[in-house]
């Protein structure tokens, strides 16, 4: 029902379809996001202030591979078809085909965003909105039930806040890469 | 394995990234004033630095979205591609800038002369070289003040410092330290033939006499001060009194490669350990003697309060705004310097 309505809404504004497709597609929020880490990575008027943007950079990147295996496993043992598949909806964007549960990308989104609001909130609450903009857009386009985005969120979040809150040894090795920047003047 | 599925768009995205990273590092460089970073920057005109970054990032974003529009919406790049495109784009912007920035900005070692400023006359000071600088129409004795460089610094790189100094009837006498006299014992030896010849000249008078050194000259003059009792007053502009920091920061003073020599510079670190200045500050007392740092100066790291056990004799003063290179040339810095030396003098 929401997924229709959205869809429709979408469909009849030239307007919102065009900023619609420009938040779905695969490169816009995506490299945002990626940008958004590099500003982090450099940011920070002291050197304390800095250090915790960088683990927090640091911490995103694993997260985001973490999160991209728990979600291949996840497909091999459940797949859900596309809302498109069984429905009367208007695409508008290609017709991916892998399970539609979760979203990939928000999951992707929510993890980094995760990562970062253990750190900075105030970049994180820029990414938790992208993120929260893409799994819309994702919605509206017809690719995605809301309870893929919500699982998206779900998969994302969690393991993250886990892994930071329960993996401490991973700081050493933070505290490691981060000396080692250092050396060459880059942390 | 990677599949990039069409060539054009791999490259589109990968030009997109990198100009994309470009344009973020030259935000950062514009944003918190980060030297390495600065390609386009008129430090001057710091709102007008930050067009090209917009031009940068969103002239990239525009020119992929409206030339690929068609081949983003169909199947394309996966994940791994993605990531690999954009730690590819940005590795190059970052060497980019970074080698870049340090072709462009001048090394801070070859600075050039103040318009207008007199280099004064040069003298033999032991073994180094010396420019003394009078105040013209002097009659009576006046106090004097000899200057210390950082080593590596040009002869003009306290000249208009000592141009303030002479306006107020001070004379000046600045000394560089050369790279063949900066190892210890001998760089000792300096300030005390520069205090001698002060000493012998009919236009000073050798009970007001002044040291000021900056960065490793304030070290300098620090360790001989506390065994050279001929000296009344001491100013030391940014010493590096402790372990200076390492990392990022050094890209606010200067560009990548200037900072990479500077961080692995062991004479340098030796010569800082040897003349072991912040054990010696104590030793100057009761002789007054002032600590001057740059707000901005992310090259020495400030000695925390109750590290140095002195009397009241010591003052610590810290310019708004200033950073470690160019204290030495900030307006504030230098009336804050003279009118101390006027005072204790």
């Amino acid at each position: 029902m929401l997924l229709k309505s959205c869809n429709e809404l979408v469909s009849q504004w030239p307007l919102l379809r065009t900023i619609t497709r420009a938040l779905v597609n695969d490169y816009a929020i995506p490299t945002l996001l990626a940008l958004l880490l590099l500003l982090l990575w450099f940011s920070g008027e002291s050197a304390g202030r800095r250090e915790q943007n960088q683990r927090a950079v640091l911490w995103a990147i694993t997260a985001v591979v973490v999160v991209n295996a728990l979600i291949k496993l996840l497909n091999l043992v459940y797949y859900r078809p596309r809302p498109f598949a069984n429905s009367s909806l208007q695409l508008l964007f290609y017709r991916p085909s892998d399970s539609s549960f979760p979203s990939n990308a928000v999951a992707v989104a929510f993890s980094m965003a995760t990562c970062v609001w253990l750190h900075n909130r105030r970049v994180a609450l820029i990414m938790y909105t992208m993120g929260f903009l893409l799994g819309l857009a994702r919605l509206c386009s017809g690719v995605h039930f809301p309870s893929d985005i919500v699982g998206g969120v779900l998969v994302g979040a969690v393991p993250a806040y886990v892994i930071i809150r329960k993996a401490g040894v991973m700081e050493l090795a933070w505290t490691a890469v981060i000396r080692r920047m250092r050396l060459l003047l880059l942390a | 394995m990677l599949y990039f599925v069409s060539r054009e768009l791999a490259l589109g995205y990968l030009l997109f990234c990198f100009l994309s990273a470009l344009g973020i590092l030259q935000y950062l460089g514009v944003r918190h004033r980060i030297v390495g970073f600065q390609l386009l920057t008129d430090s001057e005109h710091v709102r007008h630095s930050y067009g090209p970054v917009i031009v940068l990032i969103g002239g990239g974003a525009l020119w992929f979205f409206v030339s690929q529009w068609e081949a983003i919406f169909a199947p394309g790049l996966a994940g791994a591609e993605l990531c690999l495109l954009f730690g590819t784009g940005s590795v190059c912007a970052l060497v980019l800038t970074l080698v870049l920035a340090s072709l462009l900005q001048r090394p801070h070692r070859q600075a050039a002369p103040q318009t207008g400023s007199h280099e004064g006359v040069m003298v033999a000071v032991g073994s180094a070289i010396g420019h003394l600088h009078l105040p013209p129409n002097t009659t009576e004795p006046m106090p004097a003040v000899c200057m210390v460089a950082w080593p590596g610094a040009d002869r003009y790189s306290m000249s208009a410092l000592a141009q303030c100094m002479v306006q107020e009837r001070m004379v000046v006498l600045t000394l560089s330290i050369t790279d063949d006299l900066a190892s210890y014992p001998g760089i000792l030896s300096l300030l005390p033939a520069a205090v001698a010849l002060l000493s012998r000249r009919s236009e000073v008078d050798p009970s007001r006499l002044g040291a000021l050194g900056h960065d490793l000259g304030g070290d300098l003059v620090i360790r001989s001060a506390s065994s050279s009792k001929e000296i009344a007053a001491v100013a030391a502009l940014a010493p590096v009194l402790l372990d200076p920091p390492i990392g990022f920061d050094l890209l606010r003073e200067m560009p990548y490669l200037q900072a990479l020599r500077w961080l692995r510079d062991r004479e340098r670190a030796r010569l800082r350990t040897e003349l072991d200045a912040l054990e010696h500050v104590a030793k100057i007392a009761p002789r007054p003697i002032v600590l001057m740092y740059g707000a901005r100066d992310s090259l020495t790291t400030r000695p925390p309060d109750g590290r140095i056990d002195s009397e009241s004799s010591l003052h610590t003063d810290v310019t708004p705004g200033a950073g470690h290179f160019d204290l030495v040339e900030h307006p504030v810095a230098m009336r804050t310097v003279v009118q101390w030396f006027r005072e204790h003098l």
